[in-house]
């Protein structure tokens, strides 16, 4: 079944269709919450809400727009509210916890300089406009126009924040990145 | 090098990504093959781009994906998805929808809009949800029949009562002002607002600057927040995309600002 298919049977009155749907896509959230927030239980917290959220709000979804267009906007939003309630940067301090990697194609070492340190810090100090759309597109791997979609903000916007959190991250891991670029 | 015209940095990284239409990407070639400068700015942009692409995907534990799915079996079983009045009631059903808003909200007896005067000061009342316009769709014309509401009495918020605040929220300009309003009806209504209650204005044009999502505020209120002057305002925005002209503002963002600097001390956000 379509994820559209699974709101309308969960719509219908199947309740175990939201738990289908959750179960597609509680990986992708749990992966933009946790950059977006920068720590693991802040991250269990938000993804946590995402899924009340979306299990409140089903019948408002649009299906004239892909279904991970509004996850994401539905998480996104929680997101930023979580993070403004707190009214604090994201926890990202060295000795913070690194985000468990179970999926074995992410658990291969670095074999240059490992970065990650220092680009999650990094990443936490950008503002929260430019670290959703710096992760939405080069963690997540979407498109510029479906980035818009979801932050209701214009194609250019999307550009310019996602080339300003670049240069910012450039700037801040100059002499990593240099580091890592170096041929061993 | 020093006398060629360098690519807006903009551009570089819309490159790297293939997102210049095919023209500029063609003439961004062509200017990177020539210009160490700017082939060393996209180099390092293609850098960042690579780590942030390499980094470890987290992954929730298995007792982790316990704890979301029972949270939310308790709610399927308080519940679940709740129908929306507004989009799910047909035209017809407008008088039916607008008595049981009254009596829920009633019930409740939080946070809700009304006309100016039409009650007591410092006490809510409800007022009965319309249905959208449909007549005149001229710029500037939705929400004809319809007020920001500033209650001057502070009161003290929990992070509860925000989300509660967007939740139960009545308004009667809600599915009567439309995206092409926003530019009217914000300093109109921001100044209305800012009459009732100091600070409105600065604050609301605090928020104006951080989100890009068109926003009009209907309600006002100072406030205390963890121990902290503070105003509440409540704007009505759409979720819809892409947004157009004629697109009714039927969601709800509530913010709660600081006084002095209109630093964002909490939001919710009514989708």
């Amino acid at each position: 079944m379509t994820d559209d298919q699974l709101v309308q049977a969960y719509l219908a009155g199947r309740k175990e269709a939201f738990a289908e749907l959750m179960a597609r896509h509680e990986d992708r959230v749990y992966a933009l919450a946790w950059r977006m927030m920068g720590n693991r239980q802040d991250a269990l917290d938000a993804s946590q809400e995402v899924f009340l959220q979306l299990l409140r709000k089903l019948d408002r979804y649009d299906s004239r727009a892909a279904f991970t267009t509004w996850l994401y906007r539905v998480a996104s939003n929680v997101c930023y509210d979580q993070l403004r309630r707190r009214a604090r940067q994201p926890v990202l301090s060295p000795e913070s916890e690194p985000p468990p990697v179970e999926d074995p194609r992410w658990a291969e070492p670095f074999d240059a300089v490992d970065v990650r340190p220092e680009l999650s810090r990094a990443l936490g100090g950008l503002s929260e406009d430019f670290r959703t759309v710096v992760v939405l597109h080069d963690i997540e791997q979407l498109r510029y126009d479906d980035i818009a979609q979801i932050l209701e903000i214009p194609v250019g916007t999307v550009k310019s924040r996602l080339s300003r959190g670049r240069h910012e991250l450039a700037e801040r891991l100059r002499n990593t990145l240099a580091e890592e670029e170096r041929p061993r | 090098m020093s006398d060629m015209e360098h690519l807006a940095p903009d551009d570089v990284s819309a490159y790297l990504d293939g997102e210049l239409p095919p023209a500029e990407g063609d003439a961004a070639r062509s200017h990177l093959e020539a210009c160490p400068e700017c082939r060393a700015q996209h180099d390092r942009l293609a850098s960042v781009a690579r780590a942030l692409g390499a980094l470890p995907r987290p992954v929730p534990s298995e007792g982790e994906r316990e704890a979301w799915r029972a949270a939310v079996q308790a709610e399927l079983a308080a519940g679940g998805s709740r129908p929306s009045s507004r989009a799910a009631t047909p035209r017809w059903a407008w008088p039916a929808a607008a008595a049981a808003a009254v009596a829920l909200i009633a019930g409740v007896g939080l946070f809700v809009a009304r006309r100016p005067g039409a009650s007591p000061p410092g006490v809510a009342a409800p007022t009965v949800v319309s249905p959208p316009t449909t007549g005149d769709l001229s710029p500037g014309a939705g929400g004809g029949q319809c007020h920001p509401e500033a209650v001057p009495q502070p009161r003290e918020l929990t992070t509860g009562d925000i989300e509660k605040l967007v939740g139960q929220l009545v308004s009667d300009c809600a599915g009567k002002l439309q995206r092409r309003d926003v530019a009217t009806r914000q300093r109109q209504f921001t100044a209305e607002l800012s009459r009732g209650v100091p600070n409105t204005d600065a604050c609301a044009k605090e928020v104006y600057d951080q989100m890009a999502t068109p926003l009009i505020p209907v309600f006002a209120q100072p406030a205390r927040f963890n121990s902290q002057d503070a105003v509440v305002i409540v704007f009505l925005t759409t979720l819809k995309q892409p947004a157009t002209a004629n697109d009714p503002l039927d969601s709800r963002q509530a913010f709660v600002l600081q006084l002095g600097d209109c630093a964002i001390l909490d939001t919710a956000t009514q989708f």
